[in-house]
């Protein structure tokens, strides 16, 4: 069980990304999926998400939580001007150069005893990731390079994993790229939900009449889910995008992606009545899915059986996120414990720099992110919490909204919606089963349950 | 729970831990000195005031006469003082029976051992405060082991001549049963001549946050990560004379609940002395004064909870 939370803890764990996003009020959903093809054991195909090592099919973390996430902040630069966009120093000038990649990529690759994991992540992100095509298939095309001229231990299990706006997802460079890493491939595609949704925020750069973007991304995501089938999706909701939840989980679905990952923003945007309202559309959601029997060939990740129990303070004592076991670099040859430490996504405190690609990195500031505990950083009301299985918290998040420059206070921003989510989950849980049980199809579903709810050990 | 206030009576105070005091003279206004005489009546804290070397008014010593205290001091005023501050230099001027705080640089200590040493015979305690722990590192290990190996020869020797010397480095992890560490910002607190509070005055002199002042309030945000408790690394760890200075803390790893590597070291270092200390007095008395200290196969306690 343990296992098992971990692993859905670090699904709510990397939302910061897209939970600022949606701040100011919409529904974002992050495509993901991907193709993986362990190249000694070609066994099966699974798909990856990106952020969190969650394979799709078997719900295990990728590599059991073995891989090393490394992260190029390739640009902050994108063609669309989303307005609730929470990267308030994008801009055109900071793209992460070939040798600032490259110094990265060195640093990385000659230092096995220090990054002993089985297994890596090269995540790209943005801005928009796909502007810089060029320079991440070099970097691409390095890292296989000198991966094999190292005889690295990585050079059998290693994975290139992308975020991306989907606007360009099917430009020739971009589709060359995919074709020759195939099978070390994620991708990630946003999008807001329904076209009225995504319209509202996702729009185009530039003077003149506002442009909304839906249109260019959704034409793209047949060709994502021809050539990832196995793609999931991670919504993010905030406030204003309450309303929306029902209709963009089953939206998604219809688009054929039978896997919604999906949380709240963890920023403290929630308002009188936002619980309820989170309830009420839980609660409907719950009724299409199992209505609909949605849930035999489809998942939303809001209704997971373990959320909603009380946690031991010792054995489920463990850090809900990843920061400070990935490792991020930007432009400046920065080293970051993770994306959310970095300038461009804090809004009130400084970057956490771990080191650069010039002196390496300062294990002492990794200290404290790979000590940190859940009882250590939370309030008394979370130790002691009824329903704390499930509640997640962003690193990131904590230290931005903390009292002092701290990662070690948690931000409780949620707690009325998970509260909500708990009650909503109860009603989806008991419904279902009794369902079940009335059409005696309560063992044929235990043994053909969606996967990614499933316990890892 | 707070318990000691430290007052800077003066930028130039004399430094008695890790950091430098400014050279410019800056006293502590007369009217910040009689609120924080007040707030220690109403708070019921024990006062340390820490001196400057040169001459304050008259009228400050009345406000300072008016609460019982403890006087840090600088060499010049060690009639005075309960616990007088000496730089390297000023070894050999050791006051008799004395309770002295050591300034010294790693590198003197790991060269000169010897004239510290010289302390021990006079003081009836030493702590040593090196003025630059950042410049330790793992290659400086050995030397450092192998001076405090010296001292700990001079100490024994003064144990063996019935002078009972302590040395806050190798003697307190003999005699402590639990943790006694600094506690900047959980039990003590203190007071610069700009009238703000800081968890110690290394903060101040450093320009970091202040915690309140004394014209409006203390107010320590986030104040249970100085505690123990709330130290993942610390609360694990047995090594009970080290300092676990929180400033050191907030250089080397940005949080003030999670110690640097080299402190852990060399708090470890001193522990290991001291064990092999602690074996010889009880050969020396047929007894080992305090608990037995286990031996340990690390030097970093983080290395054990990465296990
Ligand atoms: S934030 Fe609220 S719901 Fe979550 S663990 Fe804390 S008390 Fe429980
Ligand atoms: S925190 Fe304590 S040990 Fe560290 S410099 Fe301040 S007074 Fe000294
Ligand atoms: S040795 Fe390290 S872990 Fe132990 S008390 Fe000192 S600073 Fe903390």
């Amino acid at each position: 069980m343990a296992v098992r939370m971990a692993v859905l803890d670090l699904v709510a764990g990397h939302a910061h990304m897209d939970a600022k996003t949606a701040v100011q009020g919409h529904v974002m959903v992050l495509v993901r999926g991907g193709v993986w093809v362990p190249a000694k054991e070609v066994v099966q195909v699974v798909a990856v998400d990106i952020a969190t090592n969650l394979t799709k099919q078997t719900g295990r973390s990728w590599q059991h939580g073995l891989a090393k996430n490394v992260t190029f902040i390739v640009t902050k630069d994108c063609q669309l001007a989303c307005k609730y966009c929470y990267l308030v120093g994008k801009n055109d000038k900071e793209r992460l150069t070939w040798e600032v990649a490259k110094s990265a990529i060195d640093y990385i690759l000659s230092r096995e005893s220090i990054f002993t994991e089985s297994s890596v992540i090269w995540d790209f992100i943005g801005g928009e990731p796909f502007l810089e095509i060029e320079l991440i298939d070099r970097i691409c095309d390095y890292i296989k390079t000198e991966m094999y001229r190292l005889n690295h231990h990585w050079f059998n299990s290693y994975r290139f994993s992308f975020s991306t706006n989907g606007i360009n997802y099917d430009s020739p460079k971009v589709q060359e790229f995919i074709s020759k890493n195939r099978q070390h491939l994620s991708i990630g595609i946003t999008i807001d939900g329904t076209k009225r949704k995504h319209d509202l925020n996702r729009i185009w750069k530039g003077d003149g009449p506002e442009r909304g973007s839906y249109n260019d991304v959704v034409r793209n995501i047949p060709l994502w889910l021809q050539q990832f089938p196995d793609g999931g999706t991670k919504v993010t909701i905030s406030s204003a995008d309450i309303a929306y939840i029902k209709e963009s989980v089953l939206h998604l679905y219809e688009l054929g992606i039978k896997e919604v990952n999906i949380n709240v923003v963890f920023e403290d945007v929630w308002k009188e009545g936002d619980d309820a309202l989170f309830e009420q559309q839980l609660l409907e959601l719950a009724d299409e899915i199992i209505d609909k029997d949605y849930y035999y060939g489809h998942a939303c990740s809001f209704f997971a059986e373990y959320i909603g129990k009380p946690l031991d303070s010792v054995k489920d004592n463990g850090n809900w996120c990843g920061a400070g076991r990935m490792l991020a670099v930007d432009a400046a040859g920065n080293f970051y414990p993770c994306t959310r430490f970095a300038a461009y996504s804090l809004r009130d405190k400084k970057p956490i720099i771990i080191g650069n690609v010039r002196d390496g990195i300062d294990f002492n500031k990794l200290r404290p992110f790979l000590t940190l505990d859940r009882i250590t950083q939370s309030p008394q009301k979370c130790r002691e919490c009824e329903v704390a299985s499930g509640c997640a918290w962003c690193q990131g998040e904590n230290y931005d909204a903390a009292d002092t420059d701290t990662i070690f206070q948690r931000s409780t921003a949620i707690c009325k919606m998970h509260k909500a989510r708990v009650r909503a989950n109860n009603y989806y849980w008991n419904k279902l089963f009794r369902k079940l049980e009335m059409e005696g199809k309560r063992d044929e579903f235990e043994s053909n349950r969606p996967k990614h709810n499933s316990p890892i050990c | 729970m707070l318990k000691y206030l430290t007052v800077l009576l003066d930028d130039t105070s004399v430094s008695f831990c890790h950091y430098s005091e400014r050279n410019r003279i800056n006293p502590i206004t007369l009217d910040y000195l009689r609120k924080a005489v007040r707030f220690a009546m109403l708070e019921n804290l024990n006062v340390q005031f820490v001196w400057p070397a040169h001459q304050l008014p008259e009228e400050y010593k009345d406000v300072i006469a008016s609460i019982d205290h403890t006087n840090i001091a600088p060499l010049s005023l060690t009639e005075d003082a309960d616990i007088t501050v000496l730089s390297m230099t000023e070894f050999h001027q050791c006051p008799d029976n004395a309770n002295v705080v050591a300034r010294i640089t790693l590198q003197e200590l790991i060269e000169g051992a010897d004239i510290l040493a010289s302390l021990f015979s006079k003081a009836n305690r030493v702590n040593i405060v090196i003025t630059n722990p950042d410049d330790f590192h793992d290659n400086d290990i050995e030397a450092y082991r192998s001076a405090l190996t010296k001292l700990s020869e001079t100490i024994y020797n003064e144990w063996a001549s019935g002078h009972d010397i302590q040395v806050n480095l190798l003697t307190d992890r003999m005699l402590l049963t639990e943790m006694n560490n600094c506690n900047a910002g959980h039990e003590s607190i203190t007071l610069a001549p700009d009238g703000r509070f800081y968890a110690c005055p290394a903060f101040y002199y450093g320009n970091d946050k202040c915690l309140g002042s004394i014209d409006e309030e203390l107010d320590i945000k986030n104040q249970q990560l100085f505690s123990l408790d709330y130290s993942p690394i610390c609360r694990k760890c047995d090594a009970w004379h080290c300092r676990r200075c929180v400033w050191l803390n907030k250089k080397y790893t940005f949080e003030v609940n999670t110690p640097g590597h080299e402190q852990c070291v060399m708090s470890h270092i001193e522990r290991q002395v001291a064990r092999e200390l602690s074996l010889r007095i009880k050969n020396l008395h047929g007894f080992t004064p305090g608990e037995e200290i286990k031996e340990l196969d690390y030097l970093d306690p983080f290395d054990i909870l990465q296990k």
